[in-house]
C-alpha cells in the first residue's frame, strides 16, 4: 500500500475509531455511573451500610405476573432497608427526540412502577420505592423536561415516587463523578444530598469498581468487546500457553488459539461481569456477545471455526493498535464485499486474509 | 625482576570451572579481586526471577545467536557466547550466577571486557526477559545509596575515604528548536572530578538526571599527604554495576542496599494479576509524584504519545485527555493492565487478567525512564 493510500484509508478509519472510542468510553462510563450511584447512595444515606443490598442487573417478577417469564431487569436495584428501595435505569447517550422516540423510554420506566418480586426481605417484596432514571449532563435536561411535561399534564402517571439523575464527569485537581437531581425526588435524607449533587472521585470508583467492564446491557460496538478478548486474554493464552493448548505456526506466524465458547464466556464473566445463576442476579457477559466477537474475528481472518460446533481457533498475531487492526480488516471487508456485491459470509476460508 | 601478571578474566574463568560452592566465588570477589587492566572490570547484574533458577536455566530454549553451556556442576557458571553474524567472531566469556540478598534476585557475574559484556551478557538477560528480569533504580535511590556508601567507606577507612565521580551519562528534557512545544530526552556524557554531593547538586541545577555514573575510589595515606586510588567503579539505573577492587565494600555498602529496595518493590509487584487472585481483583497500583505532573491536558497527551513509544506491547487508548485510560499488554509476557491519569499527581495501574512482577515493573521501568520518575505503592483512596 502506497503512503498516499495508507493515507486515505486512515483519513476514512479516524472518525469510525474514534465514534467506537467514545461509545465504549460511554459505555465504561454507564458502568461507573451505576456503581458511583450505589456508592453515593451509601455514602448519603442514614440507613445502616450494612443492611444496604444492592445490585447491578437483577431479574425482578411482577407481583401480579402471571408466569414466571413475567419478569423485568433494572439496571439497578437497591434495598436500602426493609422497607425501602430504588430500581434504577441508566441510559448515558439517549437518541433525538424525533417522531415521539422518547415515548419508549417512558414505556421501560414505566415497566418498574410495579409491585416487583425479588428484594431481600422474606416475601421478596418492599413496601416503598422510588424510581431514577440515570443520563448524561447533556441530554439529561430535555430528558429531564420531556417527563416533567408528561407527569404535568397528567399523560403519564407514576404510582412510586420518579426521579431524572443526571450524570456528569468534571475535573478540579482529580477527576470527579458527579450526580444531581434534575426532576423529582429520592428517599429520606439522601433527597437532599442528590439535589444539591454527589461528587465521587472517579479514582475511588476504580478502586470499588474491582475491573468490571460489562454489564446488563450489550456494548454498542462489538470491537469493544473484541479488544478486552484480544488484550487481555488471547495475548496471555498465546504468550503464556499456560495450559499448552496453544501453538506458533512458525510459516503462518501465528499463534493457534483453541478456544471453547462457554469457557471463554465464563472467564470473562468472572473476570469482567457477572456469572449470575445465584438469586436472581443476572449474568454478562451474555454466551452470545461473546460469540458475536469470535465469529467477527473468523470474518477478518483471525480465527477460523473448530472441528467442534462450540470451538474456534484464534489466529493471534502481535498487533501494536488492535483496536485499529481491527477496524481496519473490518472496514477492508466491507469495502471487499461491497464492490464485488456478494454478501458477507459468516466465515472466512483460513488463509484468505492474507494482509493481516 | 618483573612480577608476574596475572589476566583477571582467566582466574576468574578458573574460578568459575573449579569452584566447589558459591561462596568460593563470593570469598574470591570480597577478598582477592584487584584488576589492573584497561577495560576489564568485575561486572554485575541484579536480576529478578521467581522459582528455580538452575532448572529454569537447565531447560530454556536459546535461540541462535546465543549459547550457554554450564561449565561447573556445582555452581551456575556457564560460558556464554554470542555471534553477530557467521563472518565475525563470537563475543565470549564466562559468568556465574550467584544469589543475591533476597530469594528472588540474583547477581549475574563477570570479570571481562566491555564487549562481552554489552554484546552478549546484557542481550542475553534482556533476551530471555520474562523469565529473568534486568531491575531499574530511580535517581532517589542511587543517590541516596551512594552518598550512604561514601558515609559508610569513611566510617571504614576513618575518614580517609573519597569517592569522586569522573564521568556522567545524563539526560536533560529539552525543547526542539523548531518548536519549542516538542520536548525531546537529550543524552550526554560529561568527565568531571566533583565529588559525590557536588554532582547531584549540578545535575539538579540544570536540569539532568544520570543513567551512568562512573567514579573512583581513594583512601588517603596514614598522614592524609595523598590519596591513592584504590578501585574504579560504575553504577547504572538499570541494575548494573561494576569495579575493579574494593568488591567487598561495594557489594556490602552499596548493592545490597539496593537490593533491599528492589525486593521490596518486586514484592509490592507480585501477585497482582485477577486470575492468580481467584477472580478477586486487588487495589490499583499508583505511580504517585510530589508536583501536580499533569496540571495540563498538555501534560496528559504527553505521557499518552510516551506510552505510544513502549515496545513489544500493544495499546488501546480510549481517551486521551482530560484525563487518560488506555489498555497496554506486554506482548513478550501475556501481561496486560489498565493505566489511568484522572488526578494531576498521579498514575493508577490496575492490573488485568495476568499481570506478572516483571510486566509491572518493565512497565513501570519504561513510565520512570520516559516520563516521570514517582513513588510506587497500592492505592488507597482518599489520599492525595
Amino acid at each position: 500500500m502506497s503512503m498516499s493510500q495508507e493515507r486515505i484509508s486512515t483519513q476514512q478509519i479516524d472518525p469510525v475509531l474514534q465514534g467506537i472510542k467514545d461509545r465504549s468510553e460511554s459505555y465504561l462510563s454507564t458502568i461507573y455511573a451505576l456503581h458511583g450511584f450505589i456508592l453515593a447512595v451509601k455514602r448519603t444515606s442514614t440507613f445502616p451500610k450494612e443492611n444496604i443490598h444492592t445490585s447491578i442487573g437483577r431479574r425482578m417478577h411482577y407481583a401480579n405476573g402471571k408466569s414466571k417469564r413475567d419478569f423485568c431487569t433494572p439496571d439497578l436495584v437497591i434495598q436500602l432497608d426493609h422497607a425501602q428501595g430504588i430500581i434504577g435505569e441508566a441510559k448515558l447517550l439517549i437518541c433525538q427526540n424525533t417522531e415521539d422516540n422518547w415515548a419508549k423510554y417512558v414505556k421501560q420506566a414505566k415497566r418498574y412502577d410495579n409491585d416487583l418480586i425479588g428484594w431481600w426481605t422474606t416475601d421478596e417484596l418492599i413496601e416503598r420505592t422510588n424510581l431514577v432514571w440515570i443520563t448524561e449532563l447533556t441530554f439529561s435536561s430535555k430528558i429531564g423536561d420531556y417527563f416533567k411535561e408528561k407527569i404535568d399534564t397528567g399523560e403519564i402517571q407514576f404510582d412510586r415516587p420518579f426521579a431524572v439523575i443526571e450524570y456528569s464527569k468534571h475535573q478540579k485537581a482529580r477527576e470527579f463523578l458527579f450526580l444531581r437531581t434534575r426532576i423529582g425526588d429520592m428517599p429520606g435524607n439522601i433527597s437532599q444530598a442528590f439535589k444539591q449533587g454527589v461528587e465521587i472521585p472517579l479514582e475511588t470508583l476504580i478502586f470499588e469498581n474491582q475491573e468490571k467492564k460489562f454489564y446488563d446491557a450489550k456494548p454498542s460496538d462489538i470491537e469493544y468487546v473484541m479488544d478486552i478478548l484480544w488484550q487481555n486474554i488471547f495475548t496471555q493464552e498465546a504468550l503464556t500457553n499456560q495450559d499448552g493448548k496453544s501453538r506458533y505456526d512458525d510459516k503462518e506466524k501465528v499463534w493457534r488459539i483453541p478456544i471453547q465458547v462457554d469457557a471463554l464466556t465464563l472467564n470473562i464473566q468472572k473476570l469482567y461481569g457477572a456469572v449470575g445463576g445465584e438469586n436472581r442476579e443476572v449474568e454478562y457477559p451474555q454466551k452470545a456477545w461473546i460469540k458475536e466477537a469470535l465469529d467477527k474475528f473468523v470474518s477478518i481472518g483471525l480465527a477460523v471455526p473448530g472441528s467442534q460446533g462450540d470451538e474456534y481457533i484464534i489466529q493471534f498475531k502481535k498487533f501494536s493498535r488492535p483496536m485499529e487492526k481491527f477496524i481496519n480488516l473490518i472496514h477492508k471487508k466491507k469495502k471487499n464485499t461491497q464492490s464485488s456485491g456478494k454478501q458477507l459470509p459468516l466465515f472466512d476460508l483460513a488463509g484468505e486474509n492474507t494482509q493481516v | 625482576m618483573t612480577a608476574l601478571k596475572i589476566d583477571p578474566i582467566q582466574a576468574f574463568e578458573s574460578y568459575a570451572l573449579s569452584a566447589q560452592s558459591e561462596s568460593e566465588i563470593d570469598y574470591y570477589l570480597r577478598n582477592s579481586l584487584s584488576i589492573n587492566v584497561p577495560y576489564i572490570e568485575c561486572r554485575e547484574f541484579i536480576i529478578y526471577h521467581k522459582g528455580d533458577l538452575t532448572s529454569l536455566l537447565s531447560t530454556i530454549h536459546y535461540d541462535p545467536p546465543f549459547t550457554l553451556e554450564r561449565i561447573n556442576p556445582n555452581i551456575l557458571a556457564f560460558r556464554l557466547s554470542r555471534r553477530k553474524d557467521k563472518e565475525s567472531e563470537p563475543n565470549e566469556g564466562v559468568i556465574v550466577i550467584l544469589n543475591g540478598t533476597h530469594s528472588c534476585l540474583f547477581r549475574v557475574i563477570s570479570i571481562s571486557r566491555g564487549g562481552f559484556w554489552v554484546n552478549a551478557v546484557k542481550p542475553f538477560l534482556k533476551r530471555n526477559y520474562p523469565h529473568l528480569c534486568i531491575l531499574y533504580f530511580k535517581q532517589s535511590e542511587l543517590e541516596d545509596s551512594l552518598l550512604d556508601y561514601e558515609k559508610r567507606l569513611n566510617r571504614q577507612f576513618a575518614d580517609k575515604a573519597k569517592v569522586r565521580v569522573i564521568e556522567v551519562t545524563r539526560k536533560a528534557e529539552q525543547s526542539s528548536r523548531s518548536n519549542q512545544k516538542t520536548k525531546f530526552i537529550s543524552t550526554e556524557r560529561s568527565w568531571t572530578n566533583l565529588s559525590l554531593a557536588e554532582t547531584f547538586g549540578d545535575l539538579k541545577e540544570r536540569g539532568f538526571w544520570f543513567t551512568n555514573l562512573k567514579f573512583r575510589v581513594s583512601i588517603a595515606s596514614p598522614s592524609r599527604e595523598r590519596y591513592y586510588q584504590r578501585s574504579m567503579g560504575k553504577i547504572s539505573k538499570f541494575g548494573y554495576f561494576s569495579c575493579t577492587s574494593m568488591y567487598h565494600e561495594l557489594r556490602s555498602l552499596l548493592i545490597e542496599p539496593l537490593e533491599i529496595i528492589a525486593a521490596e518493590r518486586m514484592q509490592l509487584l507480585e501477585g497482582r494479576g485477577i486470575i492468580e487472585r481467584d477472580y478477586k481483583p486487588g487495589p490499583p497500583l499508583e505511580i504517585s509524584f510530589e508536583d501536580e505532573v499533569f496540571d495540563s491536558t498538555a501534560k496528559v497527551r504527553q505521557f499518552g504519545e510516551t506510552l505510544g513509544h513502549y515496545q513489544d506491547s500493544s495499546i488501546v487508548i480510549y481517551h486521551g485527555n482530560p484525563y487518560f485510560h488506555a489498555n497496554i499488554a506486554d506482548q513478550r509476557d501475556g501481561s496486560s493492565f489498565e493505566i489511568w491519569v484522572l488526578s494531576q499527581k498521579r498514575i493508577l495501574i490496575t492490573p488485568q487478567a495476568k499481570a506478572s512482577a516483571q510486566a509491572l515493573s518493565r512497565v513501570i521501568t519504561f513510565i520512570f525512564d520516559r516520563f516521570k520518575e514517582g513513588m510506587v505503592s497500592e492505592y488507597v483512596p482518599g489520599t492525595d
